[in-house]
């Protein structure tokens, strides 16, 4: 009786959850449609540079000795480390040299400056990037599907697609609520994020699928509980420790891998959860029973097919 | 005899330790050089360096560099920073030392013996040692426009010489249009336009409308032209960049028409942007009066020349910049075979006359457009018969020169390129990203290690030789990998590989914990969590690998960084973790009939 009642609350648990994933997915999706994703550099084009200036002045300060003409042009702006400053210019037609502008503002300000960074892109290479970026998300998710396709009952290998989705999905909204700049590095992190949410789910949905294949296996729903209760501390060991890693990243790797901790950081904590809530009832939703891989079993034993 | 099972089961053979000694072995000889270091260096490629001049010019300006070292062919200078490095490299060339000779290189602080079995540190992205990276695009269009105006011109040409008059010739970008007269019999125009567009892979389709021909490039033979264009435009590049004295720098090819270039250590980018970016040629014209060719000299005067030249800059063989008797700069050039005897037949036939030598260079317009720019940078007067060695003077300055020369020998670009993308980060941001991922690296390991060691006490230290291992692993991997470089985001790749590689082990151990309370012997317990742990870690690791494949394949720059970090890294994690515990934990528990209960 006792065991039959915690059966019951983890299955209302992990539903509940569902609900929840269901309404910060959606809630995600709507962010994403006001806000918009803030992208950087890398994907809209234009000119960065990062100059060091040793001064005490604030930047309105720099900002209106630059001569008048400059000030037009170019504005400085604070980039939260005392003496580092930026410059943000839209694409630029041709011929822009960095070293020129440089020399100028140093002879405005009457200060040595530092150039420590340019990036310029053009507004052609910006959009191919993007593409390449989002096509490189679409290819390895049909990879994937295609390797789960072959590895798992298609009802396990959806949970599994949409609770990486899900992740993916939470945490593109996430950063664009919070306006960080998507570029490069964050396309990269949600590659990572993908990776980790698989692993996750994979290591609960192959549980599942052993618990399923065993000749005592009778409802799915218990079998799906003791699935996640079998790799419970095995889930949060491993996430604690990745949410470690990534917290390292985020305290000494400067502003430079800012982007791509935040999005992993994110990612992993809701790749966590989604692998509790999402691939582990999506395919209850779906109609998996234990009879799916029992089948299969019988399929084996004819000799017809060998491997699963 | 259930205890005999687990015996035979929790052993490895002789090979397999081998192979996995075999194996550690390597890969952490090969991770050494990268724990040395190194430091910036100077090549210099001179006979006598070191000796004379150019220690005066660098101890002069308090430049002295740590180590000399002197082989064969070289000498090289190591300096502590790389503002010393850059500071000197300017000042030679500035006193006149040839760019080309000058090398800027990185010395490994790992000794000689190891280097000399092929130990090399990991290469540094640009994003960690500082430097620039350009992306340029050929201009394709350039390419199959000369080709289709070539025809139109040898259609002309052909047809003047059989007499065949009255057509019109009209060459677009890849097309060629020809009307006909429609008062003749037009046989003998085809005859001759089948004879100069048919070859063996068919390259013109024809369409025929009454008395106009309009001849097509095939799609085919248009991609041929390209690949071809691009391809020697990027080995041109590769000599210029020689020419420019930097070692390490990598040009590939990215797309169909784009070429990507990486500059480790150059930090002011225009020089090298200039030289690359310029599709410069030089030729020489005889100067005439009733020439219909006009060009504008450096002090705006017009020059009316022949419109063919007498020689063009495909035939320089070699060229140098130096300076004359009186100190002013010029560029002795030698020619090939052919230039020689055409220059040698022009001059005899035309002394007393004067010859232009004319400096042509592509420059990107505002619009977006290529312009060519035509310059006469000198007039002379043939005073005597030029053979395959000659001199042009009237140059501005020995850089003028320099540069001039530097051009002439690495070729003139067979299209032009357009600059798309330019980024350059300088060294000290290069090294402030080093120690950031560093530290992030390190912090990661040490706090893993420490909840290891206390969460799974007697099996957390094998876990932590494991994590070692596969840390040591990657770093050799990445050495030894041709081509494979650390980025910044590759070294987040390494934090984010060594916290999952984590979970191998963890997989693993909960597994045999899962077991013992069953209540199954130690020996049992380590037998059944690998074998049951393998088919979830295997599952779980091979789709990352397939996103991380996929990401490498399509990516570049920062994601390939990033993709080949993870994709060592899983592979590592899954030999040390899986492999390299069994072998430890075998001898020491394997057969071990305890019932603990805390591992």
């Amino acid at each position: 009786m006792m065991n039959l009642f915690r059966t019951l609350t983890l299955t209302h648990y992990r539903y509940a959850g569902l609900m929840l994933s269901v309404i910060l997915t959606l809630l995600s999706v709507i962010i994403l449609s006001i806000y918009e994703l803030h992208l950087g550099l890398d994907f809209t084009g234009g000119v960065l540079l990062e100059l060091k200036i040793q001064t005490l002045k604030s930047a309105t300060e720099l900002n209106t000795i630059l001569n008048s003409s400059l000030a037009n042009f170019v504005q400085l702006q604070y980039n939260g480390i005392p003496g580092e400053w930026l410059v943000k210019l839209p694409p630029q037609e041709n011929g822009f040299v960095a070293t020129e502008l440089v020399k100028q503002i140093s002879a405005d300000l009457n200060l040595p400056v530092e150039l420590s960074k340019t990036t310029i892109v053009g507004p052609q290479v910006g959009a191919d990037l993007f593409e390449q970026g989002l096509l490189a998300l679409l290819a390895a998710s049909v990879a994937i599907s295609v390797y789960l396709a072959f590895r798992f009952e298609w009802r396990q290998a959806i949970g599994v697609l949409l609770s990486v989705l899900h992740d993916a999905v939470i945490a593109l909204g996430l950063l664009a609520w919070m306006q960080i700049e998507f570029d490069l590095n964050v396309i990269a992190g949600l590659m990572a994020v993908i990776g980790y949410s698989l692993n996750d789910s994979i290591v609960i949905s192959d549980r599942l699928r052993d618990l399923l294949r065993s000749p005592t296996a009778t409802d799915i729903y218990q079998c799906s509980n003791k699935a996640i209760k079998a790799t419970f501390s095995r889930t949060l060991i491993t996430s604690g420790t990745t949410l470690f890693t990534v917290s390292a990243l985020l305290l000494f790797g400067g502003e430079a891998l800012f982007s791509f901790s935040f999005t992993l950081f994110i990612g992993v904590l809701v790749g966590t959860v989604s692998s509790i809530t999402i691939a582990s009832t999506v395919q209850e939703l779906l109609g998996l029973s234990a009879e799916a891989y029992q089948k299969k079993e019988v399929i084996n034993d004819d000799g017809i097919t060998e491997s699963l | 005899m259930k205890k005999n099972e687990s015996l035979i089961k929790n052993r490895m053979s002789k090979w397999q330790y081998a192979l996995l000694a075999l194996i550690f072995i390597t890969f952490s000889f090969y991770s050494l050089p990268t724990f040395f270091g190194e430091r910036p260096a100077l090549g210099l490629h001179y006979e006598q360096a070191w000796a004379g001049n150019d220690k005066n010019i660098l101890q002069e300006n308090q430049i002295s560099p740590e180590t000399v070292i002197q082989s064969a062919d070289k000498t090289l200078l190591v300096f502590s920073s790389q503002a010393d490095q850059q500071r000197a490299k300017q000042l030679l060339e500035l006193n006149g030392y040839d760019s080309s000779q000058l090398t800027l290189e990185f010395f490994s602080d790992s000794p000689g013996w190891m280097q000399s079995l092929g130990a090399a540190p990991i290469r540094l992205g640009l994003d960690l040692r500082g430097g620039s990276q350009l992306l340029m695009a050929v201009d394709t269009d350039f390419i199959v426009k000369n080709h289709t105006r070539n025809l139109a011109d040898t259609l002309r040409t052909e047809f003047k010489k059989e007499n065949l008059r009255g057509t019109t010739i009209t060459a677009n970008i890849d097309e060629v249009q020809i009307t006909l007269p429609t008062t003749q019999e037009i046989s003998p125009w085809l005859k001759i336009i089948r004879q100069e567009t048919t070859g063996q892979t068919n390259p013109w389709i024809s369409q025929r409308e009454d008395n106009r021909i309009t001849l097509r490039l095939s799609e085919t033979e248009r991609n041929t032209l390209i690949n071809n264009g691009v391809t020697q435009n990027l080995s041109i590049l590769k000599k210029r960049i020689h020419e420019l004295g930097i070692v390490e720098a990598s040009v590939q090819r990215q797309g169909q028409n784009g070429i990507r270039i990486e500059l480790p250590g150059v930090h002011n980018p225009k020089q090298a942007k200039d030289v690359i970016g310029a599709t410069a040629s030089l030729a020489f014209y005889q100067v005439s009066h009733t020439g219909s060719y006009q060009l504008q000299d450096k002090s705006a005067r017009n020059i009316n020349m022949m419109r063919e030249p007498v020689l063009s800059g495909e035939h320089i063989v070699d060229a140098r910049a130096s300076a004359d008797e009186m100190g002013r700069p010029q560029v002795s050039i030698v020619l090939d075979k052919t230039g020689g005897d055409k220059m040698n037949w022009f001059s005899r036939n035309n002394v007393g006359q004067a010859m232009s030598t004319v400096f042509t260079e592509y420059k990107n317009a505002p619009d977006g457009s290529l312009k060519a720019n035509s310059q006469v940078i000198n007039v002379a007067t043939i005073q005597t018969t030029l053979g395959n060695q000659f001199r042009i003077t009237g140059l501005d300055s020995l850089s003028e020169a320099q540069e001039l020369s530097m051009l002439l020998r690495a070729g003139a670009l067979t299209a032009p390129l357009k600059i798309l993308e330019e980024r350059s980060i300088g060294p000290t941001l290069g090294m402030e990203n080093i120690k950031a991922g560093f530290s992030a690296l390190a912090f990661g390991m040490v706090g893993m290690m420490l909840f290891m060691l206390v969460w799974y006490r007697r099996f957390g230290w094998v876990a932590i030789v494991a994590l070692i291992t596969n840390l040591l692993m990657q770093v050799g991997l990445l050495a030894l990998l041709p081509g494979a470089v650390l980025t910044l985001p590759g070294i987040a790749g390494l934090v984010l590989t060594v916290g999952m590689a984590v979970d191998t082990n963890v997989l693993i151990f909960e597994r045999i914990k899962d077991r013992l309370r069953e209540g199954g012997s130690l020996a049992n317990a380590i037998d059944f969590g690998y074998r049951s742990a393998f088919v979830t870690i295997f599952d779980a690791n091979i789709t990352t690998l397939i996103s991380a494949i996929v990401l490498y394949s399509i990516g570049s720059g920062p994601l390939q960084g990033f993709a080949i970090t993870l994709i060592l890294g899983l592979i590592s994690s899954m030999i040390t973790g899986v492999w390299g515990t069994r072998a430890i934990i075998n001898p020491i528990w394997g057969r071990s009939s305890l019932k603990l209960l805390r591992v």
